[in-house]
């Protein structure tokens, strides 16, 4: 039942251009969309490892340079004389590098910080995207710092028939970014439904019993931060590729905590509270914008977001949702 | 079969046991008892694992395993059913038998043992889908005993498998611990109720602040003066 609802809702959601081809519209909802697969990324990590990532736009925003750097191509001094010449690839190639170097540092800082954990493992991922935000602003020769990466190619797509297609409008990325978070959704719910998910939901329970039955308590962090890392650069791939700029700001805190307001008024440890929590929060400041007063329209955003988590607690979709526990 | 010789361990900076040493031979029941913060707990945890000794030898068999990590030790046969909360609240009364046998890969034998789990269990059979959350106290407790066997142990330790548990269900799982130990699975346990511990074991060791104050037969301890003065409130 709840698996024909939720593709009646991407069918929904894919039908739209057609009946609204309205590009405003479509450009609010594909930056939405960016966001909330980072925010169902960020939910693997917050609400099934029970892992606070303040730093998580750190994978994003190294989705983003990955992709825009190996689209763009570069040439950097790498030290004893040596340069490191990469040519410009295609934008497939820079979406997989995205998805590989953000889900390599999600490893690094799986290992490192996952030693530590509760409150500092929090001020270690926030450290680590502003580290990388400094390294972004004052790497000039690689990233151009604050000068940003211009004139990133848009994405392309290989489409029967019509070979190579660079897709420029509104709702060609629009689709690209919701079959992408289609992906995004089913990867989670796959990971979360094998072993490893029972293993992290067993880990958040109780994690002296979880080791005591022979779980590897790091080995399933770190492999659950891959993916999330992973999921994340895809995201920050996409955004470089839709703005077409990419800029030190992309490492900004505010992204995190967008994410993170997204996952935790949505439903943390819920498939679809990312969801739900990103259409909500992702929309509302633009949905504001045209019937609110400037002044006005973060203070309503602000109380939405109290006014939810006092009377959600759990989120949007546990309270819909209501099942025994 | 086990043995601890001047095993040091703690939290931190603080020192929970200060050089335990002791034996649980093969097919044995035997107990440890003592006050509060005694180490009973923190033995058990050091032996499974969750902590490193400090200093000492821990061995089975022969072999040191002291310091190797919990998986490791379950590897080798050493279950043990932690204190507290015993199961996964929010997994099922299968997902969490399934747990105890995570390092198993002999899928036929899994599935028997699961079997042979419910009908010693019916109660676990009957409630094999429902979230382990939403069972009784009692049936709490046997499913944490029904997945600490599911590793197929040789020696399974208990941390006061009794507590909170209202009074006939005590004696069930007194039971279940005597049945454990007659198809000869050595048992190590720490109960908090002495009488009951020493009356059920081969041999006990008594703790005091991190260390073996007194060992001998259960009987033995049973009739020791300062046994019975300081757990089971003096003369009876």
């Amino acid at each position: 039942m709840s698996t024909l609802l939720g593709w009646g809702f991407v069918a929904a959601l894919a039908a739209l251009p057609l009946l609204f081809p309205d590009p405003y519209l479509l450009a609010v909802l594909t930056s939405a969309g960016i966001f909330i697969i980072g925010a169902i990324s960020l939910n693997l990590l917050l609400g099934y490892t029970g892992q606070l990532s303040l730093g998580h736009v750190a994978f994003f925003g190294l989705g983003a340079y990955a992709s825009a750097l190996a689209t763009l191509g570069f040439d950097i001094a790498i030290g004893f004389g040596w340069r490191l010449v990469v040519a410009p690839q295609p934008v497939w190639l820079g979406f997989l590098a995205a998805i590989v170097v953000a889900g390599g540092f999600g490893w690094l800082l799986g290992r490192l910080a996952f030693r530590v954990r509760g409150a500092y493992f929090v001020i270690i991922t926030v450290c680590f995207a502003q580290v990388l935000r400094m390294v972004a602003l004052n790497w000039v020769e690689l990233t151009q710092g604050p000068m940003a990466l211009i004139s990133i190619p848009p994405f392309s797509l290989w489409w029967p028939g019509e070979g190579w297609i660079a897709l420029y409008r509104k709702d060609q990325n629009y689709w690209l970014v919701l079959a992408v978070a289609v992906l995004a959704f089913l990867l989670v719910r796959q990971v979360v439904r094998s072993r490893i998910g029972r293993a992290l939901v067993a880990l958040r329970a109780n994690e002296p019993l979880a080791r005591s039955v022979g779980i590897r308590v790091t080995h399933y962090l770190v492999v659950a931060a891959v993916i999330s890392a992973g999921i994340a650069g895809a995201a920050g791939s996409l955004f470089a590729h839709y703005v077409r700029i990419v800029d030190p700001d992309v490492f900004l805190f505010i992204y995190t905590v967008t994410m993170v307001i997204m996952v935790v008024t949505g439903g943390k440890g819920t498939l679809w509270g990312p969801v739900v929590g990103g259409l909500v929060f992702g929309l509302m400041p633009d949905l504001l914008r045209g019937t609110a007063p400037p002044e006005a329209q973060w203070i309503i955003y602000g109380t939405a977001m109290i006014l939810f988590v006092m009377f959600l607690p759990r989120g949007i979709v546990p309270a819909l949702v209501r099942r025994p526990s | 079969m086990l043995r601890l010789e001047g095993v040091s361990a703690g939290y931190g900076r603080i020192a929970a046991l200060a050089e335990v040493s002791l034996e649980v031979r093969e097919g044995e029941l035997v107990s440890l008892i003592g006050a509060n913060g005694a180490g009973k707990s923190t033995t058990l945890r050091t032996i499974s694992g969750l902590l490193k000794p400090t200093t000492g030898r821990i061995t089975l068999d022969g072999q040191a395993i002291g310091g190797l990590p919990p998986r490791e030790i379950l590897a080798r046969g050493i279950a043990h059913c932690p204190e507290g909360r015993r199961v996964f609240p929010h997994l099922s009364v299968r997902e969490n038998l399934a747990m105890g046998a995570l390092l198993r890969r002999d899928r036929a034998g899994i599935a028997g043992d699961l079997e042979a789990m419910y009908a010693r269990f019916p109660r676990l059979r009957e409630r094999s889908g429902q979230a382990a959350g939403t069972l009784s106290g009692g049936e709490q407790q046997m499913l944490a005993i029904a997945r600490a066997l599911m590793s197929r142990p040789r020696l399974i330790m208990f941390d006061e498998p009794s507590l909170g548990l209202a009074p006939s269900l005590v004696e069930q799982v007194f039971a279940i611990v005597r049945d454990i130990r007659a198809t000869g699975t050595t048992v190590l346990m720490v109960e908090q109720n002495a009488m009951a511990a020493l009356q059920l074991c081969d041999r006990a060791y008594l703790l005091e602040t991190g260390h073996v104050l007194r060992t001998g037969t259960g009987a033995e301890l049973l009739a020791s003066p300062d046994v019975r003065d300081a757990y089971l409130g003096g003369a009876i």
